[in-house]
């Protein structure tokens, strides 16, 4: 800035407390004449309690051993503790958990998954509903094939014996042995049934 | 500088906590620093110097310099501390004051004398006003600082030429205003 070498000259001297030379120095010798006296140079109100204040900070950042925890080019910065933040805190600061739409489309499956999850174990899915229904029907298609017989055996035997009656009816097998002549074949395919299909054979006799 | 040779002795006491020596640190820099306040237009000038002691306090032992250093770095603080008073004016509009706090920075002098400094300052932020802040910042530290070149630029983080342009625009600007006679006290 060559053009404003000269003015900046004047300037400096200006500042430096030395005489104006030139008309133009002289009026802007007294424009920082007139800033001057417009902000003097005064004691503070509070001079008194704030010495106080830095003196007892200065004394007390003694005693700790540690006057300054921060260099002077970062001194009008915000203090950094010792321990730091925790770190897990400032991650979920700075990632939101739906940024990206691949977190979206994880969480959405997660969805899904836990609701057909909760689903199929209260049994509430169509195929699983139907299998237990078919089996269901099975069986009592069978108690009910069976259930006349048992009554008639047992309205036969309920006179004589009771408890007899009773272990009948919990035996499939010996209900059927009792009247049908397969009775051989069944007690072969059964042995563990033997001892009450004997029993049966005492009913027959009994009647 | 007041202080002198015996600066160097005079930090060393400061940074142990001699009471002392920050009187004496204190009476060198804080009527500079307020003048440099309140030309700032700092809401609360007294309490940049108090803030701006007690982060030197905490500062003071990792400092390295002379004594102008100290002095450029007191200014870096407290123009700091202006700046973010500043930003709260503008986030808070309005303040309370109490009243004991309004008889305090009322009239120090005569009525005269406060007639007249009043007066001088609207006139000299009459012609400030014309600046851009870069400029007036730059002005300000070098007229009621007392600062140099290369410590304005430490001061305001910029490099010693733009620290010259902007003077000597702010200069340009200034003799203008001069010139049309509106400085006339």
């Amino acid at each position: 800035m060559s053009g404003s070498t000269g003015p900046d000259e004047g300037f400096e001297r200006l500042l430096r407390g030395e005489a104006p030379k030139t008309p133009e120095e002289q009026a802007l010798g007294l424009f920082l004449e007139d800033v001057r006296g417009a902000f003097p140079t005064e004691p503070s109100l509070q001079e008194g309690a704030q010495l106080a204040a830095i003196v007892q900070a200065a004394q007390l950042l003694a005693d700790k051993g540690e006057p300054s925890v921060r260099s002077a080019t970062e001194a009008g910065r915000r203090v950094r503790h010792a321990s730091g933040r925790p770190k897990r805190r400032r991650v979920i600061v700075k990632l939101p958990l739906m940024r990206s739409l691949a977190a979206k489309v994880v969480a959405g499956l997660v969805v899904l998954m836990s609701m057909f999850g909760g689903l199929a174990l209260a049994g509430a899915l169509p195929g699983q509903g139907s299998d237990d229904d078919s089996t269901d029907v099975v069986e009592i298609q069978d108690v009910s094939d069976e259930a006349p017989e048992t009554e008639a055996l047992e309205t036969e035997d309920a006179d004589d014996q009771g408890e007899d009656a009773d272990d009948q009816g919990e035996n499939e097998d010996a209900d059927d042995q009792g009247e049908n002549e397969d009775q051989g074949e069944d007690a072969d395919d059964q042995g563990e049934n033997d001892d009450d299909q004997g029993e049966n054979d005492d009913h027959g006799e009994d009647e | 500088m007041a202080l002198g040779e015996s600066f160097a002795g005079v930090l060393e006491a400061a940074r142990v906590g001699a009471e002392w020596a920050w009187r004496a640190l204190y009476a060198d820099t804080a009527p500079g620093l307020l003048r440099y306040a309140r030309a700032s237009r700092a809401p609360d000038p007294e309490d940049v110097v108090g803030e701006t002691f007690l982060r030197a306090v905490r500062g003071v032992g990792s400092f390295e310099g002379d004594e102008r250093g100290f002095r450029a770095w007191l200014f870096v603080l407290a123009r700091n501390r202006i700046m973010d008073e500043h930003r709260k004016l503008v986030r808070r509009r309005t303040e309370p004051v109490p009243v004991d706090v309004l008889a305090e920075i009322g009239p120090r002098a005569d009525a005269e004398t406060e007639a007249l400094r009043a007066l001088a300052e609207d006139h000299v932020r009459s012609v400030f006003d014309r600046l851009t802040p870069d400029q007036r910042d730059v002005l300000l530290l070098r007229i009621l600082g007392g600062l140099t070149i290369d410590e304005v630029a430490t001061v305001v983080g910029k490099r010693p030429g733009a620290i010259k342009a902007l003077q000597a625009r702010g200069l340009a600007a200034i003799r203008d205003k001069i010139d049309l006679g509106a400085v006339t006290l």
